[in-house]
């Protein structure tokens, strides 16, 4: 009796221990797109399908990367998608001066300090103006198998005349994710087996991980000399954005000179400065501070590929070539509702000791007249090393030298880009003659912001020392807009009849669309993955005459 | 018989062990914080006693506006001031954090181990154009909220051996708070039922069932959740 109890102990032991560890499915990352084969400067639409776990929404850094290569791997655009319940979607446009090709679109999720996953899949972009003759190069990947798994999809007929109503009805248990689609057959037939693969992950400072989760951008990089490449460890990064408040955060290098950083709930594409002080908030100037890309820029390779001749749908040209020449365009991203306050936006500069408007007095030619006939608190002199230097005057008249001076809520350490500013550019000066902390760092010398009439300072100063990037956030997600019958007689050409990446299956079991002007063989799909991977997948065609 | 027991106990506990452990790596603590503020001053030597609320450092949280909460903070309330006092270790400083960047913030105290939050509130009536710190005791449609100030009395006589000027007199006071009226709790239990006519027998007798005293905070939040109660219906 005794043995038996124990050997059912020794087995739950085993599998309270297997389950503790984390468990990835063969396919974590599932991207589909709405059609197979596209124009140069078309939209790709997708849907992405994520396993229960592997991201979690809530955690920083939880959006999906989808971006574009050639065959060979070289990275062409790229967006970011918000993952919501392990679903997202949204839409990648294709450059409109791609040549005819093969090319890769990749999915990934880019996590600090995690495995990372990726799904691959092969798409065709046939440019309008380009050669289509030749031979172009594609992986060896498989047609996908369209076969059904179960009876999902129910319609009351399968021939229908264009423009006509057609209800679909999807038997589907509950809490399957799925997506729903009306494509042309051949697009549907010709859709090739995506690849799956395994990142290695990347490392960053811990600092991150202890923030708040919210959706935003992630800004990771190093800060290394310029000179030998070594990394600067305990650094001070200053991250901050051009605008007319402050926003700005901060993070401290480790030993390997990383630093990281989210900006929460911004989305779209973010300008970003980035400057690098030491621990006294002097700036560093022989430094070199790169940003990690946002996107895996991979090796090139030559290895692996097929010649295949290239098969152009000429209707498929003609609707891209009406949607550009009409504008048409068939979705319409949605706004992002209720958007919280920012963490991004800090109180650094607290409540100004004095607040000066240039506007109210006569017209200075330069900063040095600013500061010597209006603004009391700060003085402008020579330093030792004949430099001008900023000085802060306390209430109490103690000085304080070089204090942080912000630009458009950018901190500027060369001042002599501001010295022949005058009251013509520069709008407001604020001075904090008080230090100022700002979470484990100071600003004991205050801080002065100036802020100019167009906040434009940054766009023609380039000052060593303080970088600017580009970063992407997440797109705003998409929604289908199905066109309305139009007065004027414009063909209605959609590209794709009916799409829907997240098809909620415990509410939505009829979906009702038009069909469009085009006649021919049509597929109804839907694709879903149920919470143990199980795959529900049917596909119904109809003709439209 | 019991060795098994034992053994098959150890066993359990070795797995759940595991499994809680395989779990837990993911988190990390940090240092990295956004408090913003300014440095304090120490002010109050002549004055005998001291303007802080329970005196001492007490542990609490802070939650910004932006969102942002930070946990296990040594902080000292102000109620000379109205200023919310954070010790940083990491820098050594003491730190005045910006009002107009609080959402609320936490006092554990050290006796009974009981949480008091307190809000900034804006209100015209308030000399303090960023808002008062009040302690919510009640956060409904209609809020009590309590004020703790401390005041300087100053002595008629200086005691010149110890240069005192006065003495900090702590005074608290309860007021009731709908988003935009502040008004005093009353401190009489006639007052009150004269300010709501219409539910007078209900509270009378809410009165004589639960002995309800106008100057225990307890008793006070119950009677306001009645209020609140008999308002809605």
């Amino acid at each position: 009796m005794i043995t038996r109890v124990l050997s059912i102990l020794f087995f739950l032991t085993a599998t309270i221990g297997v389950s503790a560890q984390s468990f990835i499915p063969e396919y974590p990352i599932v991207l589909r797109t709405d059609r197979s084969s596209y124009i140069s400067g078309d939209n790709a639409l997708f849907s992405l399908f994520l396993y229960d776990g592997l991201v979690t929404d809530s955690e920083p850094g939880s959006d999906i990367y989808v971006d574009l290569t050639d065959i060979r791997n070289h990275w062409i655009t790229g967006t970011v998608a918000k993952v919501e319940n392990g679903r997202a979607s949204g839409m990648l446009e294709i450059p409109d001066n791609l040549v005819t090709a093969y090319y890769k679109l990749r999915a990934y999720t880019n996590y600090p300090n995690k495995d990372n996953y990726l799904c691959v899949s092969e798409i065709f972009v046939t440019n309008r103006f380009g050669n289509t003759s030749e031979a172009i190069l594609r992986s060896h990947l498989l047609k996908v198998e369209n076969e059904t798994s179960s009876q999902i999809i129910s319609i009351e007929k399968n021939e229908f005349r264009a423009k006509e109503k057609i209800d679909i009805a999807f038997d589907c248990p509950d809490s399957v994710s799925a997506m729903a689609r009306i494509v042309g057959k051949k697009q549907w037939a010709n859709e090739l087996e995506p690849n799956f693969g395994k990142i290695e992950p990347f490392k960053q400072n811990e600092g991150f991980t202890a923030l708040t989760p919210y959706d935003g951008i992630l800004v990771a990089g190093t800060v290394t000399d310029s000179v030998s490449g070594a990394p600067i460890d305990n650094a001070i990064v200053l991250i901050s954005l051009q605008d007319s408040i402050v926003r700005m955060m901060y993070d401290v290098t480790d030993s390997e000179g990383s630093f990281c950083v989210l900006l929460h709930n911004y989305y779209g594409e973010q300008e970003v400065f980035v400057s690098a002080f030491n621990r006294q908030m002097e700036p560093l100037r022989n430094t070199r501070i790169t940003l990690r890309k946002q996107f895996k820029y991979t090796i090139a390779t030559q290895s692996d590929l097929e010649t295949v001749m290239p098969e152009i749908d000429s209707m498929e040209l003609n609707k891209a070539l009406i949607a550009k020449a009409f504008e048409l365009q068939q979705f319409a991203p949605l706004g992002i509702e209720n958007r919280p306050a920012a963490l991004f936006d800090h109180f650094v500069v607290g409540e100004p000791r004095q607040s000066v408007l240039t506007d109210d007095f006569v017209e200075l030619n330069d900063f040095r007249e600013i500061t010597r006939e209006i603004t009391p608190f700060i003085r402008l002199r020579k330093g030792n090393n004949g430099q001008p230097e900023l000085r802060l005057v306390s209430d109490r008249g103690v000085v304080m030298v070089n204090p942080l001076l912000l630009v458009d809520g950018v901190p500027l350490t060369d001042l002599n880009q501001l010295i022949d500013k005058g009251s013509a550019v520069i709008k407001q000066v604020d001075t904090q003659n008080k230090p100022r902390y700002f979470g484990n760092i100071s600003f004991g010398s205050g801080i002065v912001a100036v802020w100019t009439h167009k906040l434009d300072f940054w766009e023609n100063c380039r000052v060593p020392g303080t970088y600017r990037f580009v970063v992407q956030g997440f797109q705003p997600p998409i929604t289908e807009s199905v066109p309305e019958p139009s007065k004027d007689r414009l063909p209605d050409l959609r590209q794709i009849i009916y799409w829907n990446p997240l098809v909620n299956t415990t509410e939505q079991k009829n979906v009702s669309t038009t069909l469009s002007d085009e006649a021919g063989e049509f597929v109804i799909e839907f694709f879903g993955i149920g919470r143990d991977g199980k795959i529900f997948k049917d596909f119904k065609q109809i003709n439209v005459r | 018989m019991k060795h098994a027991l034992k053994y098959i106990l150890t066993v359990v506990c070795m797995a759940l062990t595991i499994a809680a452990g395989a779990q837990g790596k993911a988190s990390k603590k940090t240092a990295i914080q956004h408090i913003t503020g300014e440095p304090f001053v120490y002010y109050y030597a002549t004055v005998e006693g001291l303007p802080f609320y329970m005196g001492g450092w007490l542990m609490g949280s802070v939650t910004m506006k932006s969102g942002e909460t930070y946990d296990d903070l040594q902080l000292r309330y102000d109620c000379y001031k109205d200023d919310l006092i954070y010790q940083n270790s990491l820098t050594n400083s003491v730190i005045i954090i910006d009002k107009n960047s609080i959402e609320q913030f936490t006092i554990t105290h050290l006796l009974d181990g009981r949480v008091e939050t307190f809000k900034p509130i804006v209100n015209k009536n308030l000399k303090e154009q960023n808002g008062h710190y009040f302690a919510i005791i009640l956060e409904d449609s209609l809020s009590v909220i309590k004020k703790y100030e401390a005041k300087e009395e100053e002595y008629s006589n200086v005691n010149m051996s110890q240069k005192k000027t006065g003495v900090f007199v702590h005074k608290e006071s309860r007021y009731t708070w709908d988003g935009n009226e502040l008004n005093a709790v009353p401190r009489f239990r006639r007052m009150l039922l004269r300010q709501y006519p219409e539910h007078k027998e209900e509270l009378r007798k809410f009165f004589f069932h639960n002995h309800i005293r106008m100057k225990n905070d307890n008793d006070v939040r119950l009677l306001y959740q009645e209020i609140n109660r008999l308002v809605r219906k």
